[in-house]
């Protein structure tokens, strides 16, 4: 039998092989062990790209820094107030509804910002952990992937985009918020539905802390120190009174470091954990899904969290 | 201005934000480059939102590098200047200088992997990361793949002659 692809291994650990797959996958895995090495060192590939990726989240000064130097000699970039924000917004779209018409692109002026200084000081080394799979990278829903087929035409590829980024309004002789009105249908509407179901995920990560997505570099650089066995009286008072437990599922353990607290479970394909943190009076939780665990189960137990 | 856009803006803003910062290096520039694709989501509300919101992002990250590859404004940031006041100067530069190690690194990738890589790291499964860079689902894993691969392998790459350097 020939090896699994490096395509497919990635595939497996991001939860996007469906069960009736995955059981043929597993079965050659267990009979080979080059593959299974290949597999860890996936993972790594993963863990470590995707702590790296998080990794630029942790720009505070630079941030100032942009804006401090922005304000001193880069004239030609657009001078946006920093807090400029929807109002803007519905003035620049009126005023692109008649500006754009039939332009590929928007209007000249922003720079493109690269930093390439890279300093002779060694950066932290890569871990060679392997932790469980983050659910941040889990498949959605089945209706939406139907919903991605059935309107994947509308969508602006790459290829699509460069030439055009963005629709138009189809003739200067209507006016934009018309169009806008006219444009959004019930499709649309059911199109946001879904959104909103689609953006949990990413609604979860946004209020996570920076690092704490992967036990991967950025993870171990702003975590150091030991996950330490707890109770679960003492993890509900970490967390502030309450608790996110998965509903069905008997938990093994409750770990501490620092502010976050997480619940470890067993099940059938590994280890599964719900890591949770308190901030401003809202305790934010993250699943970590153990590698290769089929999607609709993780999609489960996201479900039950309570 | 439609109550879907705003409620688009209201779930997708953020993240938004953050992708084209993890692209740009540069928050204020995603800022305004979020408001950008929401007005032209307003002129022409997408009935694919998500995939299209970052698959317009994306475009005009690309056409401003193209610009300014065109006319030679390609300007560079100095990290590290300004540390905030709660963390002392060595955290600052052991930050900016592992933040300049990745960002060289993301740098060495096809727009495609990098664009993979960040969607992904966004929450985005296969489906919805092919439906944005125009890809097929089936080549996703091989992309994100090889795109981990030669980000890791690039930062290592540097990592070693940092410590030659040294």
């Amino acid at each position: 039998m020939s090896h699994l692809e490096e395509g497919v291994l990635h595939a497996m650990l991001d939860g996007e092989i469906e069960s009736a797959e995955l059981q043929g996958i597993k079965a050659h895995l267990a009979a080979c062990e080059g593959c299974t090495d290949r597999l860890e060192e996936a993972r790594r590939f993963r863990d470590d790209a995707f702590a790296m990726i998080t990794a630029l989240d942790e720009q505070p000064a630079v941030a100032g820094a942009d804006r401090g130097q922005r304000a001193q000699g880069w004239k030609r970039l657009p001078a946006w107030a920093p807090g400029l924000a929807w109002a803007a917004t519905i003035f620049a779209a009126i005023g692109l509804g008649w500006s754009l018409q039939g332009r590929p692109s928007a209007g000249p002026g922003p720079l493109v910002l690269e930093p390439r200084g890279v300093v002779a000081v060694a950066p932290p080394t890569l871990a060679n952990q392997t932790p469980p799979v983050s659910t941040r990278g889990e498949p959605e829903p089945s209706a939406t992937r139907e919903r991605l087929d059935r309107q994947a035409a509308t969508v602006p590829t790459q290829a699509a985009a460069a030439e055009s980024p963005a629709p138009v309004p189809p003739a200067r002789t209507e006016r934009p918020s018309e169009i806008a009105v006219a444009s959004a249908s019930k499709d649309q509407a059911a199109g946001l539905e879904e959104a909103k179901a689609e953006s949990r995920l990413a609604k979860k990560s946004l209020a996570q802390p920076a690092g704490a997505s992967a036990e991967g570099l950025s993870f171990r650089v702003l975590r150091d120190g030991t996950w330490t066995a707890i109770s679960a009286a003492r993890a509900i008072e970490a967390l502030g009174g309450s608790i996110k437990l998965i509903d069905g599922l008997k938990p093994t353990r409750y770990e501490q470091l620092g502010d976050l607290v997480r619940v470890g479970y067993e099940t059938t394909f590994g280890p599964v954990v719900l890591e949770q943190w308190r901030a401003a009076n809202v305790v934010s939780h993250r699943l970590i899904a153990p590698p290769g665990a089929p999607s609709d189960s993780v999609e489960a137990w996201k479900e039950r969290v309570r | 201005m439609t109550d879907f856009v705003a409620e688009l803006y209201a779930l997708y803003r953020d993240s938004l934000i953050r992708m084209l910062t993890r692209r740009t290096g540069d928050r204020d520039r995603a800022e305004e480059l979020t408001q950008e694709v929401f007005a032209r989501a307003v002129a022409a509300p997408p009935r694919n939102p998500r995939p299209w919101l970052f698959a317009v992002a994306l475009n005009l990250v690309r056409e401003e590098g193209r610009r300014s590859v065109r006319q030679g404004r390609r300007l560079e940031l100095y990290r590290g200047e300004m540390p905030t006041a709660t963390e002392s100067p060595d955290d600052a530069l052991i930050r900016d200088e592992r933040v300049a190690g990745v960002r060289s690194a993301l740098a060495t990738l096809s727009d495609r992997d990098r664009e993979a890589l960040l969607l992904q790291a966004e929450g985005m499964n296969y489906d919805e990361i092919a439906a944005t860079i125009g890809l097929a689902k089936g080549a996703i894993g091989t992309t994100l793949a090889r795109a981990r691969r030669r980000l890791v392998e690039a930062y290592r790459a540097k990592e070693g002659n940092s410590h030659v350097a040294s």
